[in-house]
């Protein structure tokens, strides 16, 4: 594991028809970046990122907002992952950006930005902007991207980054 | 080219008043992340970013914010890049930071956040949020940034990122 710069650590594309992609790894970096592109979907739906294949409603909370409107927010009860943003779409979503600490019990901060909504230069793409937690003190070391309601298209793909300050 | 580093891929600084300062060629890699910093403008203008020297109105759409005001959006047919920011100015733009996805076949999603309009301590700078888009499908190995028709300040300066990933 390098200390001193942030690596690739995992990558998944979908190949089309896939509820879910999942990028597995196996060290367990402090910081983590993760880069998804989602070149649509089958059905409108909304997506979400997991993790260590946590489905279940009790440790994820989030607040997500397009283009600046008020944010919609979900938390343990109901929010089975980190919704990237609401409102269901078929459409392409060009890249969204998710920073996540990731240390050794503690709850797991994220925010995230995104061009979402358009991958076609007739139409502006919207702005997502994001926060969130994931509430387990493991640490982060697989992320799965998934749809609540069809399935991705083929070449949706997540890229996961990660870098280590190596003090825990 | 180190796949699992981020490796500088070019860097220029404003010497003069230049009304643009553009990269070398550099190699097509998958994911770039750019840092710009505006030193001022001769007159009000707006930056903005091409790709491969694309000047044309056909593959740039973008919505950006300053301090979360309703974003402006330009799409093809008017948008001849990727304006860094909504807020016209001769002020500093102290940090832009730019994350492109650079696969090939694919067009080029675009976000970035900034602190705009201000490198003085007396006064908060501004929040910039924006999202972009490069239709075009092949990879961006060149980048132009250009100063919204007037001319930057010596010291505004581009850096380019690259990191070929795992994809």
């Amino acid at each position: 594991m390098a200390y001193s710069h942030w690596v690739p650590i995992g990558y998944t594309r979908a190949a089309g028809g896939e509820g879910q992609i999942i990028t597995p790894w196996c060290d367990d970096y402090d910081y983590l970046r993760i880069l998804i592109r989602i070149s649509g979907s089958v059905l409108a739906a909304m997506p979400e990122v997991r993790f260590n294949f946590d489905a279940s409603t009790v440790n994820y909370s989030s607040a997500s907002s397009i283009n600046f409107a008020a944010p919609t927010n979900r938390v343990a009860g109901v929010a089975t992952g980190i919704r990237l943003f609401e409102g269901g779409t078929t459409g392409a979503s060009g890249l969204i950006v998710m920073d996540v600490i990731n240390f050794l019990n503690r709850g797991h901060g994220i925010t995230w930005k995104g061009s979402i909504l358009s991958e076609a230069a007739a139409t502006a793409p919207s702005i997502v902007c994001g926060a969130g937690v994931w509430q387990s003190v493991g640490k982060v070391a697989l992320a799965v991207l998934a749809l609540d309601t069809s399935t991705f298209l083929a070449n949706t793909d997540m890229a996961v980054f990660g870098s280590d300050i190596g003090f825990d | 080219m180190a796949n699992s580093l981020w490796v500088p891929l070019d860097y220029k600084i404003a010497v003069g008043t230049p009304s643009s300062i553009a990269s070398d060629r550099f190699d097509a890699i998958n994911y770039l992340r750019v840092f710009v910093r505006i030193a001022g403008y001769a007159g009000g203008a707006i930056a903005q970013l091409r790709f491969n020297g694309d000047t044309g109105t056909t593959a740039y759409s973008y919505r950006v914010s300053n301090n979360f005001a309703v974003a402006t959006t330009a799409v093809a047919g008017a948008a001849a890049g990727i304006k860094v920011a909504q807020t016209s100015t001769v002020n500093p733009r102290g940090l832009l930071t730019f994350d492109i996805i650079n696969i090939t076949g694919r067009p080029h999603g675009i976000v970035w956040s900034g602190s705009d309009q201000s490198e003085l301590a007396a006064t908060a700078p501004e929040i910039v949020i924006g999202a972009g888009l490069w239709a075009t499908t092949t990879q961006i190995t060149q980048i132009t940034l250009e100063a919204g028709g007037s001319t930057f300040i010596a010291g505004t300066d581009m850096a380019i990122f690259g990191m070929m990933g795992l994809g």
